[in-house]
C-alpha cells in the first residue's frame, strides 16, 4: 500500500461534519476519545478497501492514472441501457410486425424483453468489472 | 463499518434467526387460517386474521431490524432489500392497474423501474459504496458543504418522501378497508399508527436489509393466483407465456364490444396497441423519470449500499435488478387476466342486478364507478344508469370505471379464486406497505437534521431520540392527512415521488459521484432549478391551469386552435353574470386550460424530460463560473 493514499469516498470523517445546524448535531460535535479512535479506525479501513478496489480520486500521477482506468463510467453498458430503455420502446409498432412466443414482438419487448436485456447488461457489466478488478489485484 | 470482519458470523446466525422467525409466522399464520376455515369461522373473522397476519409480519421485521442483526449481509440479501424498497407496496399494488387502465402504455412504469435498477448498478452503487454515509442528506452535506445545499436537499427529500409515504399508507389503508370492512380513513389511520410504532421499534440505526425477507413473500403472493389461473385456463402453469392467450382473447372481445356498440373506441385502451394513453415522448419521459428516481431514491440508497465495498454494492444492485425484473414481468399477466375477466362480463351483457359482488365491495371504497356515481350496491347503480340520457340495452365499457389501484387486489375476486389467495395477497401488500414505509420516514427524519451514525458507541442520546420521534410523528401525520383526502391515486403519488426525487437529486448526485469539479454552488443551482421546474410544472398544470397556460401559451402544443377556443371561453367567462353562470363558465375555461397547459406536449408524469436537462445545465454552468471546490471537499 502506498503511503499517503488520498482517502476515497470515506465520508465518515475523523472529525464531525457540521451542516450549519449546530443545535441538531451538537451531540456529534463532542466526540468522546474512544469514539474518535473508532472513527479513525473506520477511515483507515475505508482507505484499505479503496486501495484494493482501485477507486481513488487524487493523489500522485500514478494514482490518477489508476483512477482513470478504475473509476471510468461503463460507457458501453450505459449506451446499451439507453438503447433498451428509450429506443426499443419507441419502435414498438415496427417490431409488432413480428411475433414471438405468440406475443407481438413490440409488446413482448416492452413487457419482458427490455427487462431481460437489462439483466443481461447488468450481469455482463458486473462480470467484466470483477475480472478487471481481479486483474489489477494480480498485477499488484 | 466498512469491513466488519469479526462481526459477520454472529450477524449471520442472528440474521438466520430473524428469517426463521418470519418463516414460522407465515407458515403458522396460513396453517391457522386453514384450520379456522375448516372449523367454519365466518368470512369476516378469517379476513381479519389475514390482516393481523400482515401486521404481524411487519412487526416481526421491525423487531428483527431493531436487534441490529449485522449491517452487512450477502449481496443476495442486499439485493432483495433493494428490490423490496424499489417496488414498495405502492407499485406492487398499482403497477398492474396502470397496465390495466392504460393498456400498452402502462408498461412504461415497469420499464422505468427496471431501467432505474440497472442505472443504480452501473452509475451509483459502486461509487456510493464505502462512502459510510447514513443518508443521502449526509452524503450531500459531506460532498457539498453549505446551508443552501443542505436546505434544498432536505426540501426535495421531504416533498418526495412524504408523497411516497402517503402512497404506502393509502396502500395499507386500501388493504385494511377491504379486509376489515371498515372505511378507508380508519384503516389508513390504523396503518399510520403501525408505521410509527415500527419506526420506534426499529430506531434510525436498525438493519435495513431485513426488508429483503418480504420479497419472496411478495413473489409467492403474486405467483399463486397467476399460476393457478394459467394452469386452469390455458393448461400452461407459466404465467409469463400463458398470458399471451389472454391478450388475444381480450383483443377479440374488445372488437366484439365495438361491433355490438357496447364500447366507445375513444375510451378503449387495447392491451396490444401502443401510444393511445401516452404519446411516445411522454412514454420515454415516464421511463426516464422513474429510472432516475430509482437511482436517486433517498429512502433506499444509503441504507442499502453505503456501508459495503464497491464490489459488494455492485453485486447487491445486480441481485436487486434481477429480483425486480422477476416481479415486473408478472405485472402484465395480472393486468391481462383482470382485463379478460372484466371484458367478459361486458361481452356477456351481464345485467346490473347480476353484477358480481366484488364490484360493489370496491364501489363502497370509491374505486368503482358505474354510470358516473360510486357503485355501492346494485340498486344505486341501476338508478344511476337509468338517469343517463342515452340508455343502452346493456352496460357499456365507458359506463364502468375501475380505479387502477384496485386491480391487483381484486384479481382473485374477479377471476373467482379461493379466498385464501386474496388473503395471502392482501397480507403481503400490508406487510410490505408498513415495512417499506420505514424507508421514506427515516429519510425524512435524517434530512431534517437528525443524522446520527448507527451503532455509535454510546447509542443515541435520549433527547435526540425523542426529537426524531417527534419529527417522524409529524411526517406520518402529514402523510395520513394526505391519505385521507386522497388527492391522487396510489400510482400517481408513488410516481410523482420518484419523479420529484429524480428532478431534485439526480443531477447533483451524479456529479457528486463522477465529476470532481462540481462544487456546492453548482449543486445548489441544479437542485433548485430541477425542483423548481418539476414543482411549478406539476402544480401549475394541475391546480393553476388557467394562469399557467396564459403565461406560457407560446410553449404549449395546443397551437392556434387551442388558443382560440381558450380565448373564446375566457370572453364567455368575463361576460357571464356572477353566480352559477360564472362558475360553469369558469369550469369550462379550466377544463380547456388543463388540456392546453403543457410545454411541448409533455405530461406531468414525464416532467423529468424538462427538469433533468435544466438541472444538468445549471450544474455545469454554475460549477464552471464559480471557484473549484477545495480538495478537502472532493476527497474527504
Amino acid at each position: 500500500m502506498r503511503e499517503r493514499v488520498a482517502p476515497p469516498f470515506a465520508f465518515q470523517l475523523p472529525f464531525p461534519v457540521h451542516r450549519g445546524c449546530a443545535s441538531c448535531c451538537c451531540h456529534e460535535a463532542v466526540a468522546k476519545p474512544g469514539e474518535r479512535r473508532r472513527r479513525a479506525e473506520a477511515l483507515r479501513a475505508a482507505v484499505l478497501v479503496a486501495s484494493r478496489t482501485g477507486i481513488s480520486l487524487g493523489g500522485n500521477a500514478q494514482a490518477s492514472h489508476e483512477t482513470r482506468s478504475a473509476g471510468r463510467l461503463p460507457v458501453v453498458a450505459l449506451l446499451l441501457w439507453a438503447l433498451f430503455a428509450f429506443v426499443v420502446p419507441s419502435f414498438v409498432q415496427a417490431l409488432n410486425l413480428v411475433d414471438i412466443f405468440a406475443f407481438p414482438l413490440g409488446y413482448f419487448m416492452a413487457a419482458q424483453g427490455v427487462l431481460i436485456a437489462f439483466v443481461i447488461i447488468g450481469v455482463s457489466s458486473a462480470r467484466w468489472q470483477d475480472r478487471r478488478d481481479a486483474r489489477r489485484a494480480a498485477d499488484g | 463499518m466498512t469491513v466488519d470482519a469479526n462481526s459477520t458470523s454472529p450477524a449471520r446466525s442472528r440474521a438466520g434467526l430473524a428469517l426463521a422467525a418470519i418463516a414460522l409466522i407465515v407458515v403458522f399464520g396460513i396453517a391457522g387460517q386453514s384450520v379456522l376455515v375448516r372449523l367454519g369461522a365466518s368470512a369476516t373473522l378469517v379476513d381479519g386474521c389475514y390482516w393481523a397476519l400482515g401486521i404481524a409480519i411487519a412487526a416481526a421485521l421491525a423487531v428483527g431490524a431493531g436487534m441490529r442483526p449485522g449491517s452487512s449481509v450477502s449481496p443476495l440479501f442486499g439485493g432483495l432489500a433493494i428490490a423490496t424498497d424499489t417496488v414498495s407496496a405502492a407499485f406492487f399494488l398499482a403497477l398492474a392497474g396502470a397496465i390495466f387502465a392504460w393498456g400498452h402504455d402502462g408498461l412504461s412504469f415497469a420499464i422505468g423501474l427496471g431501467a432505474g435498477c440497472l442505472l443504480l448498478q452501473l452509475v451509483v452503487a459502486p461509487r456510493l459504496a464505502s462512502s459510510g454515509a447514513h443518508s443521502l442528506s449526509g452524503f450531500f452535506a459531506a460532498r457539498y458543504p453549505g446551508r443552501m445545499t443542505g436546505a434544498l436537499c432536505a426540501l426535495t427529500i421531504v416533498v418526495s418522501m412524504l408523497l411516497l409515504l402517503m402512497a404506502e399508507l393509502m396502500a395499507a389503508g386500501l388493504v385494511g378497508a377491504r379486509l376489515l370492512d371498515i372505511d378507508f380513513a380508519t384503516a389508513a389511520g390504523i396503518a399510520a399508527c403501525a408505521v410509527l410504532a415500527c419506526f420506534i421499534v426499529r430506531g434510525l440505526s436498525g438493519a435495513a436489509w431485513v426488508n429483503g425477507v418480504l420479497f419472496p413473500i411478495m413473489l409467492v403472493a403474486i405467483l399463486v393466483p397467476l399460476v393457478v389461473l394459467s394452469a386452469r385456463w390455458y393448461d400452461l402453469p407459466v404465467p409469463e407465456l400463458a398470458y399471451a392467450n389472454a391478450l388475444w382473447q381480450v383483443q377479440g372481445l374488445e372488437e366484439k364490444l365495438i361491433e355490438q356498440d357496447l364500447a366507445d373506441p375513444a375510451v378503449m385502451r387495447p392491451m396490444l396497441t401502443a401510444f393511445l394513453a401516452l404519446t411516445p415522448v411522454n412514454f420515454l419521459g415516464v421511463v426516464l423519470g422513474l429510472a432516475a428516481g430509482v437511482a436517486a431514491l433517498p429512502s433506499m440508497l444509503p441504507a442499502q449500499l453505503a456501508t459495503v465495498s464497491a464490489r459488494h454494492a455492485r453485486h447487491a444492485a445486480l441481485w436487486g435488478l434481477g429480483s425486480v425484473v422477476l416481479l415486473l414481468t408478472l405485472m402484465p399477466a395480472v393486468a391481462a387476466y383482470a382485463k379478460l375477466s372484466f371484458i367478459q362480463l361486458l361481452a356477456d351483457r351481464t345485467p346490473i342486478a347480476d353484477l358480481p359482488g366484488w364490484m360493489f365491495v370496491y364501489g363502497k371504497l370509491g374505486l368503482v364507478e358505474i354510470c358516473g356515481s360510486a357503485a355501492t350496491n346494485a340498486a344505486a347503480a341501476a338508478d344511476a344508469c337509468a338517469a343517463l340520457p342515452e340508455t343502452a340495452q346493456g352496460l357499456r365499457l365507458q359506463d364502468i370505471t375501475l380505479s387502477p389501484d384496485m386491480i391487483m387486489l381484486a384479481l382473485p375476486d374477479m377471476a373467482g379464486l379461493d379466498r385464501f389467495v386474496l388473503g395471502l395477497l392482501a397480507a403481503a401488500v400490508l406487510a410490505v406497505a408498513i415495512a417499506t414505509a420505514n424507508g421514506p420516514l427515516s429519510a425524512i427524519v435524517r434530512a431534517l437534521g437528525h443524522d446520527s451514525p448507527p451503532n455509535a458507541a454510546g447509542g443515541e442520546g435520549r433527547n435526540s431520540r425523542l426529537a426524531s420521534y417527534a419529527i417522524a410523528a409529524l411526517a406520518v401525520a402529514a402523510a395520513t392527512a394526505g391519505a385521507f383526502v386522497r388527492p391522487l391515486s396510489i400510482l400517481d403519488a408513488a410516481a410523482y415521488a420518484f419523479v420529484i426525487a429524480a428532478a431534485g437529486l439526480f443531477p447533483a448526485l451524479f456529479a457528486a459521484l463522477w465529476w470532481r469539479r462540481a462544487n456546492t454552488y453548482g449543486a445548489a443551482a441544479a437542485m433548485f432549478a430541477g425542483l423548481a421546474v418539476a414543482l411549478v410544472y406539476l402544480i401549475g398544470t394541475r391546480y393553476f391551469a388557467v394562469p399557467f397556460y396564459e403565461w406560457t401559451a407560446a410553449l404549449s402544443n395546443a397551437g392556434g386552435e387551442g388558443l382560440a377556443s381558450f380565448t373564446d371561453l375566457k370572453h364567455v367567462w368575463i361576460a357571464a353574470a356572477a353566480g352559477a353562470d360564472k362558475e360553469s363558465a369558469w369550469a369550462a375555461l379550466q377544463a380547456q386550460a388543463r388540456d392546453n397547459a403543457n410545454w411541448w406536449g409533455v405530461d406531468g408524469l414525464a416532467v423529468a424530460l424538462l427538469a433533468l436537462p435544466v438541472g444538468f445545465v445549471a450544474l455545469l454552468v454554475v460549477s464552471l463560473i464559480t471557484p473549484a471546490p477545495r480538495p478537502a471537499e472532493t476527497v474527504p
